[in-house]
């Protein structure tokens, strides 16, 4: 058992006002990679709205990973009303701190932000414990 | 918090901070070009999409 704290992130957004400015975001760091490759390091919004991870295509690249020999996923949301096409790729490894695992990632060239969603990313912790007054994420393996 | 100075200035860009995490020090509109400033297995600098200051995120 082991436990991870990590910061919220300020970063742009519209504030409580409604205007362009920076809001607090729960954005955990982490390194991935693909079969022994290259290691690096991002960040990504935890999601419990989202299904599953979902991380902008440009990020193959970075992995060696071919994106369309991924398993063809079709991706919807608030956001866009024509699903977005993604592709699904197995094997990846996450890196936490001293915690890792592999899992499962859609990639998808229209997605900016990676979102890190319930199946893939938070069913690997036994708990994650969002403490909105200390702005402050507590993810427990 | 964990504050990046001047990280409005940066929304839709590809990013590297610092070793730190407090300061970019590569932004660009592509990811290969940030890529590229990483310097192997062994170099932990985050690279990321600065989100935009227009929108609102929800599922």
């Amino acid at each position: 058992m082991g436990l991870i704290s990590q910061e919220f992130v300020e970063l742009p957004g519209i504030d409580k006002k409604g205007k362009p400015g920076t809001i607090l975001r729960p954005v955990v760091t982490f390194s991935m990679n693909y079969k022994r490759g290259r290691i690096f390091t991002t960040n990504g919004l935890l999601d419990s709205g989202a299904d599953y991870n979902l991380f902008p295509g440009e990020y193959c690249y970075g992995l060696g990973v071919n994106i369309k020999k991924g398993i063809p996923v079709e991706i919807g949301g608030i956001g866009s009303r024509v699903p977005l096409k993604g592709y699904r790729h197995f094997g990846i490894k996450i890196f936490l701190g001293e915690y890792s695992f592999e899992t499962y990632i859609d990639f998808c060239m229209e997605q900016g932000a990676a979102l890190l969603g319930r199946e893939g990313f938070f069913n690997k912790f036994k708990s994650i414990n969002f403490k909105h007054q200390k702005n402050i994420v507590i993810l427990e393996y | 918090m964990k504050k990046i100075k001047d990280i409005e200035k940066y929304e839709n860009k590809w990013v590297v901070l610092n070793e730190r995490g407090t300061e970019v020090v590569k932004a660009s509109n592509s990811f290969k070009d940030v890529f590229k400033v990483l310097k192997g297995s062994k170099d932990k600098r985050v690279l990321f999409k600065v989100p935009s200051s227009n929108l609102v995120y929800s599922p």
